[in-house]
C-alpha cells in the first residue's frame, strides 16, 4: 500500500540521514548555520556525481510555509527517486512522461544539486501537532514584545522589504515581514547556501498551491526598456506595486525574460505530460503584488553586487489545496517530480549553451 | 488553538479594488488573483398594461470583467470586507481540508509505502 500520510519533521530529517547513509557516493548532507526558532537543527542535501570540476548548482527549497505539507514530501521523493535511478543506472518514469537513463547521468553528473526540504521545522511540527493550527502559515517567532507569533518567511527576504508592498509591520497578520529583512534564522540559511556555494545559477521554491509556474517579478509588471526604472532606484520609491499602470514597471532585461518564459515552459510541458494538468508560467506579481519573497531576492543578488552570479529563480505552485488526500498529494508529487527534471535538465542545457557560447567568442 | 477561519473567495468589481485589498494585510492568497470575464443579460424596462414597470432580457448581453482572490480568513474579517462592499464567498471551514494531523507518519512507513 502507498504511504497515506505526510511525512513529520523527524520523519524529514530520517529521510535525508537515508539518502546519504544509502546513496554515500552522489549524497551528502549539507550543515546549515542557524537553527530554527526552536532550536531544531536544519539540513540540506547535496546530490552530485561524476568528475567534472566546473559545475554550476541547483538550489531547490520547500516547507518555507508552514501548512504547505505537500512539498517537503515532494522534494524528499524527488531525491530518492533520483538517486536510485542514478546508482542503478536507469531512466525515470512520471506517469506518462519518461527520461532515460542517459539523462539522469548527464543531470547528476553534470550540476551540483542543493536541496533544502523543510525550511521551516517549527512551522511544520506546529502544523502537525494535534493542539497546534493545521493552517499555520508562518514561522514559530514569539516575537517579543508584540501580540502574536510568527513571522511570514516569505516576506522576509531582502528585497524591497521596506516598501511594505503586499507585507504587514503587524505581527498578528499572516503576511507580518518581520523586524528586519533576514531577521529570521530560517530564511538565513536560504542565503547561506547562495553565499557559500557561487555555482549555484538556478533556484526553484516550491509552494502551493494554484498550479502555476511564477518567475519575476512580484512587485510590479516587467518591462525590459528601460535598465534605469528598477527596484534599487530610489526615485520610483512610493511609486512601485500598481500593476496595470504606466508609473512603474520593473526592468528585467530581455534575454532573461526570455529565458524564464521558455524555461517555465518546458517545465509546465514535463507536469503536464504526466497527467494532463497544465500549470500556468506567469509573472509572479500577476494581479496581486508582493515583496520580500524568496524568487525576487535570489534574482536581485547579481543587480545589487555585480561580484556575485546570476541566480535565475522560479516559484512552483503545486497543486489545488494545502493538504490534500494523500492519494491526491502523491499523484502531485509525481507530476512535479517530472517538472523538477525538466528544470535541471534545462538549467544544464543553459550552463552547456553558455560554455559554448564562451568558447566561440574566444575563438572569434 | 486558532480560532476558525474560512476559505474563502473575495470578489472585487475592479482591478484598483482588488489591489486595495493589500491594505487589510490579510491571508489572502497572492497567486490566486485572477480577473473573469463575465457575460450577462441587459435587461430592459417593459411597461406592462396595468403600467407596472418589469423588467426582461432584451437578448443583448454585456461584458464585464470580474477580480478575485482567495484567501483564509476568521469572520471579523469577513465581515469587514463584506461592509466595505467586497462580495465574500465563504467556500468551507479552515479544518475540512487540513489533513496534518491524522496522516502524519515516519519515514520508515513511507518509505516502505513507496517501495509496495
Amino acid at each position: 500500500m502507498p504511504p497515506n500520510g505526510y511525512l513529520s519533521v523527524t520523519g524529514i530529517a530520517s529521510a535525508q540521514q537515508y539518502l546519504v547513509a544509502t546513496y554515500s557516493s552522489i549524497c551528502q548532507l549539507i550543515p546549515l548555520p542557524e537553527a530554527s526558532i526552536e532550536g531544531r537543527t536544519i539540513r540540506g542535501l547535496k546530490i552530485a556525481g561524476g568528475e567534472g570540476g566546473d559545475r554550476r548548482g541547483v538550489l531547490l527549497i520547500a516547507g518555507i510555509h508552514a501548512r504547505e505539507l505537500i512539498n517537503p514530501d515532494l522534494l524528499v521523493w524527488f531525491a530518492l527517486k533520483l538517486c536510485q535511478a542514478y546508482t542503478a543506472n536507469s531512466g525515470l518514469t512520471f506517469g506518462a512522461r519518461t527520461y532515460d537513463a542517459s539523462s539522469i547521468q548527464l543531470l547528476v553528473n553534470e550540476l551540483d544539486l542543493f536541496l533544502l526540504p523543510l525550511a521551516n521545522p517549527d512551522g511544520r511540527a506546529f502544523v502537525q501537532l494535534p493542539k497546534g493550527y493545521a493552517m499555520w502559515r508562518k514561522n514559530r517567532n514569539p516575537n517579543p514584545g508584540m501580540p502574536c507569533m510568527g513571522v511570514d518567511l516569505n516576506r522576509n527576504f531582502d528585497f524591497l522589504w521596506s516598501s511594505g508592498i503586499g507585507t504587514s509591520p503587524d505581527s498578528c497578520s499572516d503576511i507580518f515581514k518581520g523586524l528586519g529583512a533576514f531577521s529570521e534564522p530560517e530564511i538565513l540559511n536560504v542565503r547561506h547556501f547562495l553565499d557559500t556555494y557561487p555555482n549555484i545559477g538556478y533556484f526553484a521554491d516550491v509552494h502551493s498551491y494554484s498550479e502555476l509556474i511564477l518567475y519575476p517579478w512580484g512587485d510590479d509588471d516587467n518591462q525590459t526598456i528601460d535598465p534605469a526604472m528598477n527596484f534599487q532606484n530610489p526615485t520610483y520609491d512610493g511609486l512601485r506595486g500598481t500593476p496595470g499602470d504606466s508609473l512603474y514597471r520593473e526592468y528585467i532585461p530581455q534575454s532573461d525574460l526570455d529565458w524564464y518564459v521558455s524555461t517555465g515552459n518546458r517545465v509546465r510541458d514535463a507536469i503536464a505530460a504526466v497527467r494532463g494538468h497544465t500549470y500556468t508560467v506567469q509573472q509572479a506579481v500577476g494581479l496581486y503584488p508582493t515583496t520580500g519573497t524568496s524568487e525576487d531576492y535570489v534574482y536581485t543578488r547579481h543587480f545589487v553586487d555585480s561580484s556575485k552570479g546570476k541566480v535565475r529563480g522560479f516559484v512552483i505552485e503545486t497543486g489545488t489545496e494545502f493538504q490534500p488526500p494523500y492519494s491526491e498529494a502523491l499523484r502531485v508529487i509525481e507530476e512535479v517530480s517530472a517538472g523538477l527534471v525538466e528544470f535541471c535538465l534545462a538549467c544544464q542545457r543553459t550552463v552547456e549553451e553558455t560554455l559554448r557560447g564562451g568558447a566561440a567568442s574566444a575563438a572569434r | 488553538m486558532e480560532s476558525h477561519r474560512f476559505f474563502v473567495t473575495v470578489v472585487a468589481p475592479s482591478r484598483s479594488r482588488l489591489q486595495r485589498l493589500r491594505s487589510y494585510e490579510l491571508d489572502l492568497f497572492r497567486e490566486s488573483a485572477k480577473v473573469t470575464e463575465k457575460t450577462e443579460s441587459v435587461l430592459g424596462a417593459v411597461r406592462e398594461a396595468a403600467l407596472r414597470e418589469t423588467y426582461k432580457p432584451t437578448g443583448q448581453t454585456s461584458q464585464r470583467q470580474e477580480f478575485s482572490i482567495d484567501g483564509l480568513l476568521s469572520l471579523e474579517e469577513i465581515d469587514r470586507l463584506v461592509e466595505d462592499g467586497y462580495q465574500v464567498l465563504v467556500q468551507e471551514r479552515d479544518l475540512k481540508r487540513s489533513r496534518a494531523v491524522t496522516e502524519g507518519i515516519e519515514f520508515q512507513d513511507w518509505l516502505k509505502g513507496m517501495e509496495e
